[in-house]
């Protein structure tokens, strides 16, 4: 099966939509999606308790190419973290803590998806 | 539960501390860490236990969760390959593979290979023995070294040659096969006349010569030091490679800590089971001192003079050593044992032998009054032998020997005594001594300290006499002086005399000065 760029999107969009509805039923709040700004994007703010979650969101067939937890490299887990704080200086909300989270799917090719989520990425 | 430990043994020479190796797995930023002092040896283990419990179809939690892994007590500097298996089995009984429980009083100890086949490493058995003090009832080891695990009292031994088969142990499932675990390839490096030549000997090979087979005997009833100087030719090292013949078995602690020596330095051969007889050990004069005394890069591999822990260690040609190698043995010479010191680690292991130093007259090998062959040596090499043969370690020796042409011309025939004849009285003196120094933890005179021996085992006042009066000429020192004393009991041993007397305490003279013995004393155990 070849992917397109089109598919690669609709794939991203289908795991953030799963993610979204999966922390909802956690108990967080979903305060942005798809936040961009020069550095990068944060695929979704939320807010659980008084802490403000960023999270990750890496949706995979498998695990050809490493798992979706491999995926978040020191670099980009601190790059996370500097886009929280630009996200907090924009909209002038001031958390108690922030945390970096990552939901992960695998949508095999057949059957249903599996969600895993790790809370607080450090 | 996320954590799990597993046992198992960090060795720093003699002393064996048992490691508790503890596995974390959980959520996080995904990784493998390593912590606990551990050297670069043992960090490569990450590497090792990943792909073995991945080609073991085992599943290695480290793709999706964080890894950590501590070896404490964490301040313990770690070393050696040999922890990958409570690595891995630790690492397996967080993700829940292997039930946690299982792993109490039990210590895993071996190498992994990518394909999770276990490697045999060095130091089993200290490593056993080690965590069999601490309370540890059972221990997993590479198939090929659990009869040397086995060797120590009350241990459960599994061996196995996969990691494969230990989870399988651990669950209660049917072994897998695997391919057999290849044994340890070690082998003796800078020996000569070694160890399997000496089966053929015995002391009926040599004619005549029985001053210093008297010497010898002494030497092995009391364990003393000796010092045979001759010219080429006449002995001196048939002398020396007989004497593990007059020794006795090794006793059981003696036993178990030269065997222990022996898996440390990767030498020990399993199919022979523990050491009984003394062992011989004769370095060749250009041996460092890391071979000698021990040491090494990485981990402290025990050297000649630990191998040679309850038998002799033998020096040919001893002033052509090197110095450094000498003078490093000063103190295992008085102590019995050896520290060697790298870094911050000092690690002490046993190295209670017999030392025999054999020395030609001179460099070249001729400077006998009697030789018919001329000394070529310059005055200046005379000089500096010399020197080298009255060293410190001359003085620390009991018993000095010199062969002279004459003491071969002197030659008869007739029957020689066998080896088994002289080892029955060494093993009857080493009895007596036994019984004498019951409640001490010294067994042999060359090892009591000698305020004991002036406290409680004095010699005759009229053999204290003449003893004081060879001081009092300059001729013997103070430490000869206790030499003296305690070859006087040996020799009284060997009699049978329940004091030493004047008589004991003038062939005790006679062998310190290295002046002739009476041939009464020669002869006489040889009448009946």
């Amino acid at each position: 099966m070849t992917t397109t760029a089109a598919s690669r999107q609709a794939m991203g969009r289908y795991g953030e939509d799963v993610a979204a509805r999966y922390l909802i039923d956690q108990g967080l709040a979903v305060l942005e999606r798809n936040w961009r700004c020069s550095e990068g994007e944060i695929d979704l703010v939320l807010r659980d308790g008084a802490t403000l979650v960023a999270c990750e969101v890496k949706t995979r067939h498998d695990d050809a190419f490493g798992t979706p937890h491999q995926a978040i490299t020191p670099a980009k887990l601190d790059r996370l973290k500097r886009l929280a704080a630009r996200w907090i200086d924009e909209r002038g909300i001031r958390p108690s803590e922030t945390r970096i989270d990552l939901v992960a799917i695998r949508r095999p090719r057949r059957g249903p998806a599996v969600v895993e989520y790790v809370r607080g990425l450090s | 539960m996320p954590v799990a430990t597993a046992h198992c043994v960090a060795l720093s020479g003699a002393v064996g501390h048992l490691v508790d190796v503890q596995a974390d797995v959980s959520p996080g930023q995904v990784g493998t860490t390593l912590v606990g002092r551990v050297d670069p040896s043992l960090h490569e283990g990450r590497e090792r236990v990943r792909m073995a419990i991945e080609n073991s179809e085992l599943t290695w939690a480290g793709t999706t969760k964080r890894v950590t892994v501590l070896l404490s007590p964490a301040d313990l500097p770690k070393s050696g390959a040999h922890f990958d298996l409570a690595i891995a089995v630790a690492i397996l009984a967080a993700t829940g593979e292997v039930d946690p429980r299982c792993l109490q009083d039990t210590a895993f100890i071996g190498e992994l290979a990518l394909d999770g086949g276990l490697r045999s490493v060095a130091g089993v058995l200290p490593m056993v023995l080690a965590a069999s003090k601490r309370g540890v009832q059972q221990v997993f080891v590479p198939e090929p070294q659990a009869r040397e695990a086995s060797m120590v009292p009350g241990m459960t031994v599994i061996g196995l040659r996969s990691l494969n088969q230990v989870v399988a142990a651990l669950t209660g499932d049917e072994l897998p096969e695997a391919m057999p675990v290849p044994p340890l390839s070690a082998g003796r490096y800078l020996a000569w006349r070694g160890s399997a030549r000496l089966d053929d000997v015995d002391m009926a090979d040599l004619i005549g010569l029985d001053e210093v087979k008297y010497a010898v005997e002494v030497a092995a009833a009391g364990g003393h030091h000796l010092l045979i100087d001759g010219p080429k030719g006449c002995g001196k090292t048939s002398i020396a490679e007989r004497i593990p013949t007059i020794l006795p078995d090794l006793t059981g602690s003696e036993s178990v800590e030269l065997t222990a020596i022996r898996s440390l330095a990767g030498l020990l051969d399993p199919a022979l089971g523990m050491a009984v007889r003394p062992p011989f050990s004769a370095p060749h004069h250009d041996a460092s001192k890391a071979s000698v005394v021990g040491g090494g890069s990485g981990r402290v591999r025990p050297g000649e003079l630990s191998l040679a822990h309850g038998g002799v260690l033998f020096l040919d040609e001893f002033p052509l050593f090197r110095t450094d190698v000498i003078e490093a043995l000063r103190e295992p010479l008085e102590n019995g044992d050896i520290t060697v010191a790298r870094g911050e680690e000092a690690v002490t292991l046993p190295a209670r032998s017999m030392v025999v130093l054999a020395a030609n007259p001179c460099a070249c090998g001729n400077r006998v009054a009697q030789s018919r062959v001329m000394c070529t040596c310059t005055a200046v090499q005379i000089r500096d032998y010399k020197k080298r043969l009255d060293g410190p370690i001359a003085d620390r020796i009991d018993i000095t020997r010199h062969l002279t042409p004459e003491t071969f011309t002197r030659d008869r025939l007739g029957r020689q005594e066998t080896s088994a004849i002289i080892r029955a009285r060494v093993a009857a003196a080493r009895l007596r001594q036994a019984e004498r120094y019951a409640e001490h933890d010294w067994r042999l005179n060359a090892h009591v300290p000698s305020a004991a021996l002036r406290e409680f085992w004095p010699l005759e006042p009229a053999a204290q006499a003449v003893v004081d009066a060879e001081i009092a000429s300059g001729r013997l020192t103070r430490r000869g002086a206790v030499k003296v004393h305690r070859l006087a009991w040996t020799v009284a041993d060997l009699t049978g005399a329940d004091v030493p007397g004047t008589g004991e305490a003038g062939v005790a003279l006679g062998l310190r000065l290295g002046s002739s013995l009476p041939s009464a004393t020669v002869k006489m155990e040889r009448v009946g």
